[in-house]
């Protein structure tokens, strides 16, 4: 049905139900208040007779009553009886002119003062209203209005509202017409131009004129809806473009199928590949175009894409396969497949990327080749490194045995040089003069020295040559002995030492360690000589994660321009005034490295010195 | 289109109207002899109340049924007011059975007691709580009477002859000086103390006696004068037939005496301070009556009796 028609439809029904509304509600209305005026004007009545009928009544006194009910109603059309019962339930009077209403029989036995009935008699409808005579004695006036002129009243108010209700809806139905056409007509416009743009024959809607702003406002949605479509559009074909463009600079093949495994894209990488041009390839199951083969066997690879679709995982083609091209080029290939999934994660295509892997092959075996010359360089290397070793270690050999055979050798004369100097002193020392006997104390104290330096040298070749052997040392522990040995050789010195109270605990030779310490502490100690208060420590410390032990003192301290020579045998950085034979800090550098470790010193003149060491394998 | 179908019928539906109830004829009757028979009087369990008009049937239920409501409730009885017919006496209808409980005077009551069918139960309080009440004579305010002596020669008129307040008091006013009917020059029963108070301001009768409560109301308006008072007897009161239920009798008699004027119930009253017992009741006994019982029989006032 049209909108104009049901807008008709719509006016002339409401209209109608108004109407019909209306005849009710005043006919209700019309009904209810004859009802009620009746009501009030037979009680009225009643009350107008009661005293002079409760009287008559009381007394028995019916014939009175009786006419004077009957003159009443003579008197009035609109009453159609009034008959009275007495305080004992009997029918005392009654206006008809013989006998009494069989029909109004019920009345007299069931109804009650106050109650009201309608009967409809022959003569009309009677409305039947029970007074009581005297309010709360059971005494009651029964009286019967007829009810023909409100019938008349009804019937009046009935045919005048059906003739307003015309009279309104005939023109409401002439304005509904009109309303429905000025509704309806923008409306088929619209309708009309939404058809020809989804037939493609219009790109826009234009505006309607005289349109209501409701319709008008509809045809604004509706080319908001279009520029927006036009405008998806063309974000949909460039990303098309750009995905297009996108597959085309891959240097992969790239190959994608629907679910049915049919070609839905193919990039120039994968034509030139497999001979087949997009135009020819698109639209064809994968196996026509995407021949693959084992190389050795020569027997068909299972389809890559078939496989995606049945696990419905990402796979990868077994080495040595051979893409057999559309004109029997061959090209070993290595390719993956992934499944495309919608939104719901179903599978609605396979993408497969592949690539030509000749190129990378021949590169392989060229590694190959490469690497196993590159085996045979190192091998003789080695071999060569490993003579120079072996002849550098018996270098080193004859070299300690060459010092330690110099040291020892030379330990004999250097006995005999102090043996007969003494003996020279003792025996002659009445022929010798002062001058010659300080000379001679002289002679005897630098061989003294010279002995020294020749236990110092075995010590340090002793060190080179030893093999280290490691075990768990506890450095404070060493320490605390090594500062013992030196508090008793000189108990009169005040010296403050101080050890850290941390685990030092290291995996090391523990000879070697004492060594070491023995030289650090000892030589703070010596340094420090003088120094009041006097202070060393030994402590530890993390640094890039690697725990470096130190040997601070306060003492003599050192110039930091001079700071390689720190380590180097026989090179001492102060004078007399500091008795040395400049081989313990080579000592000490010495067994660090041996531990694979490294040392170095901190230090100022006049502010003391630090000594750094960390051992191998000792981490924090 | 579907929806013409819906448009007709409520069309058709606005044009309806009234039913389809089936006819009755007020022209087919019966007999009034027929309708006796199918219609006896209708007999209840209800205690009935005897009550002899005060001023109107509406204005007395309207007054009484309040209190009978309160002695229904009071007892677990019913009770229904009937009113005396003219033609009949509260006596006759104690003695015919027609009311159980009755609403009298001394007259009344001693007329009823001399043929053996009433019991007094209680007697009612007047406006100053006490259980007499008294007869006024009055005249119209102009009227050159001054004394009751004055009242020989003149027009007298009575409530209702059976009336205690009406008659009996007013006729041992003038006997107690010596004035009997004969020494008037008329006198007429009037039915009530409203008639006769009527008759005296219509200027037919030249006095009335009457009850004193209505007698002082009136004089209050100015309407009448009193040229006379009685002194008191024992008050209206409440009789119970002797044929009524001994227990009965002694529930209604506590119901009485349990009656509060005061009390909350009275809401629902109309007037009751202008009945003849607005504070109540005290209780009665025959004995009460004895000096009224002498003089109804000195005034020939019982049945059968010839008075002084």
């Amino acid at each position: 049905m049209k909108l104009s028609t049901k807008i008709i439809w719509l006016v002339a029904g409401l209209a109608l139900l108004f109407g019909l509304a209306t005849s009710l509600l005043l006919r209700d209305t019309v009904q209810r208040y004859a009802s009620e005026s009746a009501r009030d004007w037979s009680a009225s009545l009643v009350h107008a007779i009661a005293e002079g009928v409760a009287r008559n009544t009381i007394d028995g006194n019916s014939l009175p009553v009786r006419r004077q009910l009957q003159r009443l109603v003579r008197e009035d059309d609109v009453l159609a009886y009034i008959f009275l019962i007495d305080f004992e339930g009997r029918l005392f009077a009654h206006s008809f002119d013989s006998g009494f209403p069989r029909a109004l029989l019920p009345r007299l036995r069931e109804a009650a003062p106050g109650d009201t009935q309608r009967l409809f008699t022959t003569e009309g409808e009677i409305l039947d209203i029970a007074h009581p005579l005297i309010e709360g004695m059971d005494a009651r006036v029964h009286v019967g209005v007829a009810q023909h002129r409100l019938h008349q009243l009804v019937e009046t108010a009935r045919r005048d509202t059906l003739m307003i209700v015309v009279l309104v809806a005939l023109p409401g139905v002439f304005f509904a017409m009109l309303l429905g056409r000025r509704i309806s007509r923008p409306l088929q416009i619209l309708s009309t131009q939404v058809q020809a743009y989804g037939q493609g024959a219009q790109h826009d809607l234009a505006p309607i004129e005289g349109a209501d702003p409701e319709v008008a406002g509809l045809v604004e949605v509706f080319r908001g809806m279009i520029r927006a479509r036009a405008q998806a559009y063309v974000t949909l074909e460039e990303r098309e473009e750009h995905l297009s463009r996108t597959l085309d600079s891959i240097g992969d093949a790239v190959i994608s199928t629907d679910a049915q495994g049919r070609i839905t894209r193919i990039n120039p990488v994968a034509e030139q590949l497999t001979g087949w041009a997009a135009d020819a390839a698109v639209g064809r199951p994968l196996g026509e175009v995407f021949h693959i083969v084992n190389d050795r066997s020569r027997q068909p690879v299972a389809d890559p894409v078939q496989k995606v679709l049945d696990t419905g995982r990402v796979v990868g083609l077994a080495n040595h396969t051979v893409l057999l091209a559309r004109d029997g080029s061959e090209y070993p290939i290595a390719d993956s497949g992934a499944p495309i999934r919608n939104h719901e994660g179903d599978i609605i295509g396979v993408i497969l990327v592949f690539r030509d892997v000749t190129e990378e092959y021949r590169l392989q075996a060229e590694l190959l080749q490469h690497r196993e010359h590159l085996e045979e360089l190192v091998e003789a290397r080695s071999r060569e490194l490993a003579q120079s070793n072996a002849a550098l270690r018996a270098a080193v050999k004859e070299l300690e045995s060459f010092s330690y055979s110099v040291s020892h050798d030379l330990r004999a004369p250097l006995r005999s040089v102090v043996g007969f100097s003494r003996i020279l002193e003792e025996d002659c020392a009445d022929a010798l003069d002062d001058e010659c006997r300080v000379h001679l104390r002289r002679i005897i104290a630098a061989a003294r020295q010279m002995g020294d330096l020749i236990d110092a040298l075995l010590k340090l070749s002793r060190i080179s040559g030893q093999p280290v052997q490691r075990q768990t040392v506890d450095l404070g522990a060493i320490a605390a002995e090594v500062i013992g040995r030196l508090r008793e050789a000189e108990p009169g010195r005040a010296v403050e030492l101080v050890v850290a109270d941390e685990d030092m605990s290291v995996e090391a030779d523990p000879k070697l360690i004492e060594a070491l310490l023995d030289n650090l502490l000892g030589n703070a100690w010596k340094y420090t000589a003088g120094r009041e208060p006097a202070r060393i420590e030994l402590g530890v410390k993390v640094s890039d994660g690697e725990r470096v032990f130190f040997v601070r003192d306060n003492g003599a301290g050192f110039d930091m321009r001079y700071v390689d020579r720190l380590f180097t045998a026989f090179q001492r950085l102060h004078g007399r005034e500091f008795e040395g034979s400049g081989i313990g800090l080579a000592t000490a550098a010495r067994i660090v490295r041996r531990h694979g470790g490294r040392i170095w010193g901190e230090g100022e003149p006049g502010q003391g010195a630090s000594f750094f060491f960390t051992l191998e394998g000792v981490r924090a | 289109m579907r929806g013409l179908p819906l448009l007709l019928a409520l069309v058709l539906l606005a044009g309806c109207g009234g039913g389809d109830e089936p006819l009755v004829d007020l022209n087919e009757r019966i007999s009034d002899r027929e309708l006796k028979a199918i219609s006896p009087p209708r007999r209840d369990d209800a205690i009935h109340v005897g009550f002899e008009l005060r001023a109107s049937p509406q204005e007395d239920a309207r007054q009484y049924l309040p209190f009978l409501r309160y002695l229904g409730e009071a007892t677990g009885q019913r009770f229904a007011l009937r009113f005396t017919p003219a033609a009949s006496s509260l006596g006759r209808e104690l003695a015919q059975g027609r009311v159980q409980l009755a609403l009298m005077g001394a007259v009344g009551y001693i007329q009823a007691h001399a043929n053996g069918d009433a019991i007094i139960l209680a007697r009612g309080l007047n406006r100053e709580g006490r259980g007499e009440y008294q007869s006024f004579i009055v005249v119209p305010p102009a009227s050159p009477l001054r004394t009751l002596d004055e009242l020989r020669g003149r027009r007298l008129a009575f409530g209702s002859r059976d009336s205690t307040q009406g008659h009996l008091i007013p006729r041992i006013m003038l006997a107690r000086i010596g004035i009997g009917l004969q020494d008037l020059a008329g006198y007429a029963y009037t039915g009530s103390h409203q008639a006769c108070a009527n008759a005296v301001l219509s200027g037919r009768f030249d006095a009335c006696g009457m009850q004193d409560t209505m007698a002082r109301d009136m004089a209050g308006a100015g309407l009448l004068r009193v040229l006379a008072r009685s002194r008191f007897y024992p008050s209206s009161g409440v009789v119970a037939s002797t044929q009524l239920d001994a227990g009965l009798r002694e529930r209604i008699r506590e119901a009485l005496l349990a009656f509060d004027p005061r009390a909350d119930y009275m809401r629902g009253f109309y007037h009751w301070e202008r009945t003849e017992m607005p504070r109540g009741f005290i209780a009665a006994d025959d004995a009460d009556y004895a000096e009224l019982r002498r003089w109804i029989r000195r005034l020939g006032l019982l049945p059968g009796e010839e008075g002084a």
